[in-house]
């Protein structure tokens, strides 16, 4: 048997897509409750309680440095482990759950900053749709004071991959 | 290996820690005892007897669970006790050290064995072991040594209840055996065992039991229902038995007097054994009921207008029964969960005595409060906080001796360990006669390492706060009992996360002492939900001394822009608590005032509006992105909203 | 002393101690003979005596026997005493009611008697009141008999008078009848003239002085017409007046026509006026009417328009609503999808053993997928319906506001219209009340016309009913020859009234109020004569009626003569039979005096017996009294005779224990002899 297609959960960030494993994550919410944690870092929501657990909500799109977005009927809430700990990641939406097979994830390309590799466990191409494998652990172990700037990030993602898909005449 | 399998042997696992760190505990005990006896002459049987029965019983189940080096070193230490018990070998200090170092490597075996780590180097006592039972045969057990009692004293009758009932078959008498053994009569190969196996021979052995006469002698006692009339032992008169038919006593009223003080059990007592996992399970279905029973209150007060009032009246009444039942329903749980600090102690005594040795000091560990109960996971959690303190007395607070007795203290060394209820709080200090902290030194690495503005005073509190700020130091290296495991950053943090506080005295010279304030459980606690910016926060009752009602005209700003108010003739400190979380104050004309209290230190804590009072199941805030100073967990009033836990201690403890 | 010695020596004493044993034996025994004789006596004794108690007790039992029988008897006796005593007490009772039966009686018979006595007395004065009656009915009789004649008489006379006032009612009649006819025509001419003044009192004639002079004429026509010579000449008057009457109707006849053909030319005029008006109010309706109907067709479009609105809003709302189910199936199909996701998720965990629920899960993801689409398209569908709606709903309100302003204004213009057709309206109304009026007018001055002319024909008639007045009035006068002074002033009058007439005409140019003096004249002359009539016609009933009362009187007269002899024979009767009765009556009165006599005897005997009856009573009571005492003393006497018994019998029983203790001694006696004998017995063998 060849190795397994690996399931995952797909959701969205400002249109991009992104992946989590799906043994990450625990389960799916809608985002409802939160309290919020004063004094906590900018991008924790604050906490919820799921499945009698007071876990935060870490809002990625804050955590990516983009624009807050007002949560709508699509938000997610993705309850991810990590190692000892639970979080939960609201996310624009998340409605799929996707066997990847292991020949169409690549490692993440090279880019200016760096800061892709750091958090991205490889990118796939499915459909013409690029799927960005996020590192869940790597995202939740930067430190809270560190800046994640993911969309410049993706930006120079994407431009990679243009420029393998169009090498220059 | 099956699943099905994989389980059984899992909860087996389980069993056998359980028993193992019980019998751990016990010999512990007992070896602290016997060191105590190092050098004399005549040594307690009966202490090596239960040392014995403890390692037995831990090498029979290691084996069972195939753990074959505790297996080993309880083998050689339970040839030790034999030798001891035979007095082919004196009991000298090697003997009990090397016991010692054997249970300590066992318990370590032992322990690594459940986390699953690599385990330890037994080496080191085996061959301290070794050398002490090296030129003794390794003999078999001797039949009457193989402790069968081991697993009889699982579940001993107490000492004070009679012989069992029991049936006389058609034909049968009951007679009262009374056998006193004495060396002619040994010498003759007559002990007890035989007369047991004689008594076994012609009748039933109902109860049998040791009496202590006076003169320190020992009459064994058996009870023999018997078709055989006296005719048959009449020949045993010369062996030293006698006898007299037995009359079972009438049935004496449960009240004969109240047991004044119950005499200390030796053997374990009438239990059961409960998985923690089980009773969290059953405090969380608790706590779901807590819930579930504040909502069906909400639901009446909404309903009230609606019902008639003799039905309204019966309602309440019943949501009240059933918050009685709740709440001792609650307790008894509770109770289920609860330990005494007594067993954390005696571990204690153990890390003190190694100590002791290292550092070649006298140092007397005093305890009190060991019977002090407290939640099973707040032992659990404490207990490497505990191990650090002790230790950091016994390395930074203690002096050596020459300087002890150079400054006209005692050569021996004392570090205090107590504990106390006080309502619903256990207070545990831990108080060494040493040098004090040294607050110049202190002050002088902390304004160097920018912990410390330069003009500050160091009172106590703000010494602690230093003192617990990761990667602190004043040593220069770390020595063995001060540099491992957990620093004081991690006790602090430690005991907020169970929602209490430390608290620091110390003096120079005299001596310092930690004082560590812990709720009794961290389940369900009486809580008073109050309001600040349009937030609800959850206070436990027991931390809040008073709520007054306060308006703005009230309040006095110092220079500072501290706020004060006056207090039974005094100025109480208020902390605002929507500066410090960051909210807008949204009450009107008047706001309330938590007073709380953290060590001799009252502050107020300001709120916009108290909703209620609310028993709430406290739930652990344990990622660190929402550990925030001063909130100690959160709970749920059941409507889904999680509400943060407010620890007022640590409020007034940590500066603004 | 040796034995013997001793022995003799004893002996001797006994013997001497035994000589006088012995010597005292005999004395008892002497005694004992003595107690033995006496206790026989006394036993002796005590036997007669107690025989004799025996005696006396037999005698006292005996004693009280016939006490005993004694007091039954005197029991019985005085029983039956009682009992004697009690009839006797009866009968006085009863003696004593027929006492006091006999005592009423007496009194009865003897006020009978009194009765008896005063209607022998009455009837004696009965009696001798019949024959004066019947001497006083005799001379009524007589009496009578004259009364009768002499209203005969009379009778006859009212008789007479009673034709001669028949004559002259006759003729008053015909008066009556006459002036009736004059009224009759007089009212028919006052009718016309009446009219023919009210027709010309509407042009403008000046009336008013005409009723002023004839208000003054007919203080005079009734001064006039107070008399029947009166009214003759102004019979005579009239008869003038109405020719000239006749003149002036006719002239006024002309006058009227020609104002008649006045009239007629105008109400032509106003004709046409009124035609050409209806023309125009009828051509201002038809358009009015035409208005109306766009109108209404204006506001049934308007309110079409407002239906449709509602309906389009009503349908906003619907797809508001429907957009709110798209939400709730949007949530459904979101959480949907987050379960099957979550499903998957555990489905992944479970490896192997999750495969199948893995599929299930994506298979309801995938529908809960198309759910979403679906929903999102009919999200969208229902996005453009509401716009359309919007749309419409604006479109609508635009055109409901045009409409809305279009009926305003035609709303407007129907009232303008409608002022003018009012306009029109009044102007037609005008004209036809013109036209009426004139037609009115043309009618009134036909009416003058026929009532000139009628007034004219009536002229005519009354001046030949006034001749026939003249005529009659001429008989009356002539007819009348008691009553000439009358009938000159009636001439008299009639002549006032002619030159009081004659006065009218010539004051009045025209002859309205002339008619109506002769119509008021006439009426009172009317009722002047029929108060004349009802005069003559009540004296002719009073004639009448006296004639007849006396007749009956007269008849009355002849019955109570012939019931005065009847009265006076029955009279004569009744005294006879007083007498009669007079003579039983003293009888009677004889008979109950004897009565009474008698009654009186009976009445004292019984008194007698009565006392006799309660004497016999008080003697019984003394028996019974008596009795008493000696069954008392009887009783008292058997009382003690018991006693007696009782003591005798204690005697005896003293006797019988004394004869007891006689014979104890008796026995003791004997004992004791037979001691003293044995005891001389035994001394003899010593």
């Amino acid at each position: 048997m060849t190795e397994r297609q690996a399931p995952f959960i797909l959701f969205q960030i400002a249109d991009t897509t992104y992946a989590v494993h799906s043994e990450a994550v625990q389960q799916m919410e809608m985002v409802e409750h939160i309290t919020p944690v004063p004094n906590a870092p900018p991008f924790v929501e604050g906490v919820v309680l799921s499945r009698g657990q007071v876990i935060p909500a870490i809002n990625l799109r804050t955590r990516f440095g983009l624009e807050k977005k007002p949560y709508d009927l699509r938000t997610r809430l993705i309850v991810v482990r990590s190692g000892e700990r639970t979080v939960g990641l609201i996310v624009d939406s998340a409605r799929e759950f996707l066997a990847i097979p292991p020949e169409a994830i690549q490692p993440p390309p090279d880019t200016a900053s760096g800061m892709s590799e750091r958090y991205l466990e490889g990118i796939a191409i499915l459909d013409k749709r690029l799927i960005l494998i996020l590192n869940v652990d790597a995202v939740l172990s930067i430190a809270p004071s560190e800046e994640l700037h993911l969309a410049e990030a993706i930006a120079e993602v994407k431009d990679a991959l243009l420029a393998e898909e169009n090498p220059p005449a | 290996m099956t699943p099905a399998s994989t389980n059984v042997f899992t909860e087996f696992l389980d069993d056998y820690f359980a028993e193992c760190d019980e019998h751990l505990t016990a010999m512990r005990r007992n070896l602290l005892t016997l060191e105590s006896l190092a050098q004399q002459e005549r040594v307690d049987v009966s202490l090596l007897d239960e040392l014995f029965r403890s390692l037995h019983t831990i090498k029979g189940l290691s084996g069972m669970v195939g753990l074959a080096e505790a297996e080993q070193l309880a083998h050689l230490m339970e040839s030790i006790l034999r030798a001891l018990r035979r007095h082919q070998l004196d009991l000298s200090d090697e003997a009990v050290d090397a016991l010692i170092l054997g249970t300590r490597t066992l318990e370590q075996v032992i322990a690594t064995r459940q986390t699953r780590q690599p385990l330890p180097d037994i080496a080191p006592a085996i061959k301290q072991l070794e050398a002490i039972t090296g030129p003794l045969p390794d003999l078999p057990p001797s039949p009457e040594e193989t402790p069968t009692a081991a697993t009889e004293t699982r579940l001993p009758l107490p000492r004070e209840s009679g012989p069992p009932a029991f049936t006389l078959r058609e034909g049968e008498r009951a007679w009262l055996f009374q056998f006193t053994p004495a060396r002619a009569l040994a010498e003759r190969g007559i002990s007890v065992d035989s007369i047991r196996t004689r008594l076994q021979e012609i009748g039933q052995i109902v109860h049998a039991a040791p009496r202590i006469q006076d003169g320190g002698k020992v009459t064994f006692e058996f009870l023999v229902t018997t078709d055989a009339d006296d005719s048959t032992f009449t020949p045993w008169q010369e062996d030293g038995l006698t006898w007299a038919p037995y009359e079972p006593p009438p049935p004496t009223p449960a009240a004969t007097g109240l047991k004044a003080v119950p005499t200390p059990s030796i053997g374990p007592p009438n239990v059961v054994r409960v998985d923690l996992t089980r009773v969290d399970d059953l405090m969380q279905t608790i706590g779901d009921l807590v819930i579930s029973r504040a909502r069906l209150e909400d639901t009446l007060t909404s309903l009230a207008r609606h019902v008639p009032a003799a039905q309204q009246r019966q309602l309440q009444e019943i949501n009240q029964a059933l918050e009685r039942q709740l709440r001792s329903l609650r307790e008894g749980v509770m109770r289920l969960r609860m330990v005494p600090l007594g067993e954390i102690f005696e571990r204690m005594k153990f890390v003190v005595r190694d100590l002791a040795r290292e550092r070649r000091q006298e140092i007397n560990l005093a305890l009190s409060g060991q019977e002090t109960e407290i939640d099973k996971l707040v032992v659990e959690r404490m207990l490497d906080p505990l191990l650090h303190l002790v230790r950091n007395a016994v390395s930074h607070g203690l002096e050596p001796a020459e300087e002890r007795l150079a400054q006209g203290k005692p050569a021996e060394g004392t570090i205090a360990l107590r504990a106390a209820t006080a309502g619903d709080s256990v207070i545990i200090e831990i108080e060494d006669d040493g040098r004090g902290i040294d607050r110049e030194r202190v002050a002088e690495q902390a304004r160097a390492q920018g912990l410390l503005d330069a003009e500050a005073p160091l009172d106590d509190p703000t010494l602690l706060d230093i003192l617990c700020t990761t990667g602190f130091s004043t040593r220069r290296q770390a020595d063995r009992a001060s540099g491992r495991g957990v620093g004081l950053d991690v006790v602090k943090k430690t005991v907020e996360e169970l929602g209490g506080s430390l608290a620091l005295d110390t003096e120079v010279g005299r001596g310092t002492r930690f004082t560590i304030r812990l709720p009794l459980t961290l389940a369900i606690v009486d809580a008073l939900i109050v309001s600040v910016g349009g937030q609800r926060f959850a206070v436990p009752l027991p931390s809040v001394r008073e709520v007054i009602e306060a308006r703005p005209k009230d309040v006095t700003v110092l220079g500072n822009e501290d706020e004060m108010l006056s207090y039974h003739g005094d100025v109480l400190p208020l902390i605002r608590l929507a500066a410090r979380f960051g909210l807008q104050e949204q009450f009107e004309r008047a706001f309330y005032v938590l007073v709380a209290a953290h060590g001799a230190k009252a502050a107020g804590i300001v709120v916009d509006r108290i909703l209620g009072q609310r028993e709430i199941v406290v739930r652990a805030i344990s990622d660190p992105l929402i550990q925030v100073p001063g909130i100690a967990g959160a709970t749920e009033l059941g409507d889904g909203r999680p509400l943060l836990i407010i620890n007022p201690a640590v409020l007034i403890g940590s500066r603004r | 002393m040796s034995i013997f010695t001793r022995s003799r020596k004893s002996r001797n004493a006994l013997e001497q101690e035994i000589a006088r044993v012995r010597s005292e034996t005999d004395q008892i025994n002497r005694t004992t003979d003595e107690i033995t004789r006496i206790t026989a006596q006394i036993t002796a004794g005590l036997e007669t005596q107690i025989n004799a108690v025996e005696e006396t007790v037999s005698q006292a039992n005996e004693m009280t026997a016939s006490l005993k029988e004694t007091a039954g008897q005197a029991e019985s006796i005085a029983g039956s005493t009682e009992e004697l005593v009690s009839s006797i007490n009866e009968l006085a009772a009863s003696i004593e009611q027929l006492t006091a039966n006999a005592t009423d009686l007496a009194a009865a018979v003897n006020e009978n008697a009194a009765a008896i006595q005063e209607t022998s007395a009455s009837i004696q004065s009965v009696t001798a009141t019949a024959e004066e009656i019947a001497a006083s009915a005799e001379q009524t009789a007589t009496s009578m008999n004259e009364i009768a004649a002499s209203i005969k008489s009379v009778s006859d006379d009212t008789d007479a008078l009673n034709v001669s006032v028949d004559e002259t009612a006759a003729s008053v009649e015909e008066l009556t009848q006459s002036v009736q006819s004059v009224a009759e025509h007089a009212d028919d001419l006052s009718t016309a003239a009446d009219q023919t003044s009210s027709a010309i009192n509407e042009m403008g004639a000046s009336i008013e002085e005409v009723t002023a002079m004839a208000e003054s004429l007919a203080s005079a026509v009734e001064q006039v017409s107070s008399s029947i010579e009166e009214m003759a000449r102004s019979v005579a008057g009239v008869a003038q007046s109405a020719e000239t009457i006749s003149e002036a109707a006719e002239g006024s006849a002309t006058s009227a026509a020609q104002l008649d053909r006045s009239i007629h030319s105008v109400a032509d005029l106003a004709r046409q006026a009124d035609e050409v008006t209806k023309g125009i109010a009828r051509d201002a309706q038809e358009s009015s009417a035409t208005t109306r109907q766009s109108i209404e067709g204006l506001l049934r479009l308007r309110d079409s328009m407002t239906r449709s609105a509602t309906m389009i809003r009503e349908m906003g709302k619907r797809a508001e609503e429907i957009g709110s189910i798209v939400d709730t199936i949007n949530l459904i199909a979101e959480r949907t999808n987050l379960l099957s996701l979550n499903a998957s998720i555990e489905a992944a965990r479970a490896g192997e053993a999750g495969r199948g629920f893995a599929v299930v899960a994506e298979e309801i993801r995938n529908l809960a997928d198309r759910a979403a689409q679906a929903t999102a398209d009919i999200a969208a569908i229902i996005r453009a319906l509401q716009e359309a709606i919007q749309e419409a709903v604006a479109s609508a309100n635009d055109s409901l506001r045009i409409a809305d302003e279009g009926s305003r204004m035609a709303e407007d213009g129907v009232a303008g219209l409608d002022k003018i057709m009012s306009g029109i309206e009044k102007t037609s109304e005008l004209v036809s009340h013109i036209a009426r009026a004139t037609d009115e007018q043309l009618s009134a001055g036909q009416n003058v016309v026929s009532a000139v002319n009628t007034t004219a024909r009536q002229a005519k008639q009354v001046t030949v009913a006034t001749a026939e007045q003249t005529r009659a009035a001429q008989e009356i006068v002539q007819s009348v020859a008691q009553m000439r002074k009358i009938s000159q002033q009636v001439t008299q009058a009639m002549n006032e009234q002619s030159r009081a007439a004659r006065d009218i005409i010539k004051a009045a140019q025209n002859t309205t109020g002339l008619a109506a003096q002769v119509r008021q004249a006439t009426n009172e002359q009317t009722k002047a004569m029929s108060q004349i009539a009802q005069a003559v016609e009540a004296m002719r009933r009073s004639t009448a009626s006296t004639a007849r009362a006396l007749e009956q009187q007269s008849t009355a007269v002849d019955q109570i003569s012939q019931e005065t002899e009847r009265l006076a024979r029955l009279i004569a009767n009744v005294s006879k039979a007083m007498g009669e009765q007079a003579n039983a009556a003293t009888q009677i009165t004889a008979a109950t005096e004897n009565m009474r006599r008698q009654t009186d005897q009976l009445a004292r005997a019984i008194q007698e017996q009565s006392r006799a009856a309660k004497e016999m009573t008080t003697a019984a009571q003394n028996i019974s009294k008596q009795i008493a005492l000696i069954t008392r003393a009887n009783r008292e006497h058997s009382t003690a005779a018991a006693e007696i018994l009782t003591a005798m019998s204690d005697i005896r029983r003293a006797n019988d224990r004394t004869a007891l203790s006689i014979e104890e001694t008796q026995r003791a006696t004997v004992n004791l002899r037979e001691r003293a004998q044995a005891i001389a017995a035994a001394l003899d063998r010593l």
